[in-house]
């Protein structure tokens, strides 16, 4: 929020033009390397004020436009290559971009990697704000951009080159340009390829493997625009304050840039959480000889990113080797495989970062590799501690041959081959390799490593900094207490940094309490782009990018159970230090969070929490809608308790309820369950507006009215539902011509069909209780989701979702069931097979 | 015959060109933390509390300790009293990933 009245007053001399020229080059670069298109397209600004750019941009383009299923290293994939509306201002950290991709690693999910490198601010300079790469190009090529000159280029003399020379030769040829480039892992198809872009690495997630995979060596860009904020003199005074925010902290005025992230060692090592051995163990002995503070001694020059004024960045030197080091790869490639000699790490990260090889990852599939020889199950692998086999399995990884083959695949595909148990020490989440940090003695890491769309990355929530650095307090890493929130409130804030295009680091200053104050990012967004953006929507743009990740995953069929850590870290203890004999055991928090999110018991935005975020619900699964048709309060709540831990997806306040203890029952249910789906079934017949607004005051959701009733109440509930945003259902019930009149209630505007045979026809009928064939004529006359009700069990689901119901009303199967959760389990597990059924038939 | 336990006290990052990297002090126990500060001192011979603490009284913000390993605040934090050889650590704050 704007305290700053000056501020304000800059605002209000704002014109169209001024707007216009704010920190987005308002144009995506569209190249199919296939058919050598290459496209301008305009910046859509509905779509970017929701979803800012970078991350948040990318993912939306690619839930969009990536097929589900798609293998990720086919030329359906995609890769979004983003700037952020800070990338190129001068904002502290802002040199930053990122590509958001499907990830071959995990293979069903999305994954973005983000680089300091100086490729982003000459992509904006040169007028874009992202290039979208589509298809597989015929022959080695690279992107060469110069302002408005794109042109796709043979690169048949840069492959097989390693990441340091493609670069060289590049800038000889393009004087001036920025380079990214794969190395000879991105070629050969290593998933955990990844890319150098000057001396900073897009490292995660197998970005290089996509690039390889579409015979893309490389991108060279330069661009000559400037890039001016919407309102340039109060951004200048946002960022004086920042920078006074940066330079006044002790991490980032002071540590990061003396010691670099390597730091970070000694306490985390203290902490008893550096994973050594494969995470067999957290204190790792010989620490004195990687700590930061030996490698400071070490220190050739600091290599920040562009114009970064905390400069975390470092080159180093040890004896003849010469490389850029990170926390993260020196744990990796050190600890992790028991090695404390600084020349094999820095032989070790080197050749990593020559070959272009995510060093997190090629750690710990090594490290796996000499715990499965350590417990026999392989012949040829180093042992823990073996240096010279640790180069070795570098150079076979990247060149895909001997057992660099099986490891190229990453930890849980490698593990999946070899079996013998070795997935219960693979450590990984959703297939991303694990970082430094052990989650058994931190418990926010656990389940922001769970939780993380993407895997397991200590970017997506870093809670180290409050549990382990204590920063900007002490909170405790053996507690549960205040995880889940801390977890979600980081998670959407980074979602909003990394689209954005901020570096976190800088959230270690800018962060006084637990809540995560975004202010001063606030205010810088607001002054760059034009957009009004306070601390709340700040947050909530990270909460729909969250979100809209989460559905990207559920439509590849993720689930609750990929949100589970390897068995290493649920069963075996941390043997020693502080954190000694713990475990993980997620189960409570992850519903906790599940909670807070607005999400399902399995880990699936509800339609409900989707809709607050204006994000259209997928409906890939068919909907179960417990009909509460009972008598009493604490009976009803009692079910619907029952039904919710068994996944049921909608409530519904049946008429006999209603009418027997009014209102108060949708009030109670919202307020038990305030993220579930409720409606209320009036039955309407007259006064559509009023039973609608009262059902929408109670907390309903829908409101069910009788297909049967007057046009002018149809049109009046509608209305309703427009002001309010509640949903109608317009039950066929009684309707003698059910598809004549779903056709005309459809075009009255009404969102559901109910086809519904009555309890008391029900009762005296031995026929079929759901008319199919007059189902299935209503799936192809109208367009709006079709709900069933008349007597619906576990054996008739699957027919009537097969049929083509889109919500299936239950009422006795569950209400009168000896055990209503596991009833509802069973229904939704029918739902759930019959749906996936239809999509294979479709 | 009094009773005394070793303490070590280890110093990271900025403050190990202050205090070096280790000192072992043996005292008397019991002892609470805070009692520790007046009983070492940099390399020039600047008593410890005058570094670490505020007023004499309450640890500086720019300053985490650890004993064995866990925050002194996971216990009772400058008043935890120590009766068992111990390690104490000393971290300015610092940061990274
Ligand atoms: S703090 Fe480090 S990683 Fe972040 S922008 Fe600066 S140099 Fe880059």
């Amino acid at each position: 929020m704007f305290a700053n009245l000056e501020l304000i007053n800059n605002f209000k001399k704002f014109d169209k033009l001024t707007l216009r020229t704010m920190t987005y080059a308002n144009k995506i670069l569209r190249i199919n390397l296939e058919t050598q298109e290459i496209r301008e397209e305009p910046l859509d600004f509905e779509i970017v004020q929701k979803y800012l750019g970078g991350r948040g941009l990318g993912v939306k383009i690619l839930y969009d436009e990536l097929q589900p299923k798609i293998d990720p290293l086919s030329s359906a994939n995609k890769i979004a290559v983003m700037t952020g509306p800070m990338t190129g201002t001068i904002s502290p950290t802002s040199s930053r971009w990122c590509m958001v991709f499907k990830s071959p690693l995990t293979k069903n999910t999305l994954n973005d990697t983000h680089c300091g490198g100086s490729l982003g601010i000459q992509l904006k300079k040169a007028g874009f704000d992202g290039i979208i790469i589509e298809g597989k190009s015929p022959n080695p090529c690279y992107i060469h951009i110069q302002d408005s000159k794109v042109e796709i280029l043979d690169a048949s003399d840069l492959w097989g080159k390693d990441t340091y020379e493609t670069q060289q030769k590049l800038k000889e040829k393009h004087e001036r340009h920025s380079v990214a480039s794969i190395g000879p892992a991105g070629e050969n198809l290593v998933k955990f390829a990844c890319i150098l872009n000057d001396a900073r690495y897009a490292g995660r997630g197998g970005i290089g493997a996509v690039w390889g995979s579409k015979n893309l060596k490389a991108i060279a860009v330069k661009g000559s625009n400037r890039i001016v904020p919407a309102n340039e003199y109060a951004f200048k005074k946002v960022t004086r304050k920042f920078l006074n925010i940066l330079k006044g902290h002790p991490i980032t005025g002071t540590g990061l840039g003396l010691y670099g992230t390597p730091i970070l060692t000694t306490a985390v090592n203290k902490s008893g959480v550096l994973p050594v051995k494969n995470f067999q163990e957290g204190i790792f002995d010989n620490v004195r000889a990687i700590a930061g503070e030996t490698l400071r001694e070490l220190l050739v020059k600091q290599v920040p990113c562009q114009g970064c004024p905390i400069g975390c960045g470092r080159s180093l030197k040890f004896e003849d080797n010469t490389t850029h080091l990170e926390y993260e790869s020196l744990w990796a490639l050190g600890p992790n495989c028991n090695i404390s000699d600084l020349k094999i790490i820095f032989e070790a990260s080197e050749k990593c970062n020559r070959y272009g090889l995510d060093t997190i990852s090629t750690g710990n599939a090594i490290a796996w590799y000499m715990e499965c020889a350590e417990r026999g199950l392989v012949s040829d692998a180093p042992k823990f501690g073996d240096g010279d086999g640790l180069l070795k399995l570098i150079d076979d990884i990247a060149t895909q041959t001997n057992s660099g083959q099986l490891l190229a695949q990453g930890v849980k595909n490698a593990a999946e081959k070899i079996g013998q148990g070795s997935s219960d020490f693979a450590c990984h989440v959703k297939g991303l390799e694990m970082p430094a940090y052990d989650p058994r003695g931190i418990k926010g890491m656990a389940l922001s490593y769970a939780t993380s769309n993407t895997g397991a990355t200590h970017l997506k929530a870093y809670t180290v900094i409050q549990e382990i650095l204590s920063t900007p307090h002490y909170v405790d890493p053996l507690a549960e207490e205040g995880k889940a929130e801390l977890v979600k409130e980081m998670q959407d804030v980074y979602a909003t940094l990394d689209s954005a295009e901020w570096c976190k680091f800088t959230s270690m200053a800018v962060f006084s309490t637990l809540k995560c104050e975004v202010d001063i990012y606030a205010q810088l967004l607001t002054t760059a782009t034009g957009f009004f953006i306070d601390s709340a929507e700040f947050k909530k743009i990270g909460e729909r990018i969250y979100n809209l990740e989460r559905l990207f995953n559920y439509r590849e069929g993720l689930s609750r159970v990929d949100d589970e850590l390897p068995k290493r870290f649920l069963t075996e203890k941390l043997p020693a230090g502080p954190a000694k004999g713990q475990v993980v055991d997620n189960s409570a928090l992850l519903t906790q969070f599940y909670r807070l999110r607005g999400w399902e018991d399995d880990g699936s935005p509800s339609d409900r929490k989707l809709e607050e975020l204006g994000i259209k619900p997928l409906h890939t699964s068919a909907k179960l809608q417990v009909a509460l048709d009972l008598r009493d309060m604490d009976e009803a709540i009692k079910i619907a308790k029952s039904a919710v831990a068994g996944g049921v997806d909608w409530l519904e306040c049946g008429t006999p309820l209603v009418k027997s203890v009014g209102m108060d029952i949708v009030r109670k249910l919202r307020e038990l369950f305030p993220h579930k789906t409720i409606v209320c079934d009036l039955k309407t017949m007259d006064t559509g507006f009023l039973e609608s607004e009262m059902a929408h005051l109670a907390g309903a959701d829908i409101v069910c009215i009788l297909g049967i009733a007057p046009d002018t109440t149809i049109v009046d509930a509608v209305g309703a539902g427009k002001k309010f945003g509640i949903k109608i259902h317009a039950d066929l019930i009684g309707v003698s011509n059910p598809i004549e009149r779903a056709i005309e209630l459809e075009k009255l505007g009404v969102d559901y069909i109910g086809l519904h045979i009555g309890i008391d026809t029900q009762l005296r009928s031995g026929f079929d209780k759901v008319p199919y064939p007059t189902l299935k004529k209503l799936k192809e006359s109208i367009k709006i989701p079709v709900a069933v009700a008349g007597g619906l069990n576990a054996e008739t689901i699957p027919k009537a979702v097969a049929t083509g119901a889109d919500i299936l009303i239950v009422g006795g199967a569950i209400t009168r069931s000896a055990n209503p959760e596991q009833a509802t389990r069973r229904l939704k597990e029918k739902i759930r097979e019959a749906s996936l059924q239809n999509a294979k038939n479709t | 015959m009094r009773k005394l336990i070793k303490i070590i006290l280890t110093f990271f990052a900025n403050l190990q060109p202050l205090f070096g990297e280790e000192q072992v002090i043996y005292v008397e126990y019991p002892i609470r933390i805070i009692e520790i500060f007046l009983l070492f001192k940099t390399k020039e011979g600047i008593r410890a509390d005058n570094v670490f603490l505020d007023g004499n009284i309450s640890l500086k913000e720019d300053f985490n300790i650890l004993l064995n390993g866990r925050h002194i605040l996971a216990f009772n934090g400058l008043k935890t009293i120590i009766n068992e050889d111990c390690e104490i650590s000393f971290f300015p704050k610092i940061g990274g990933g």
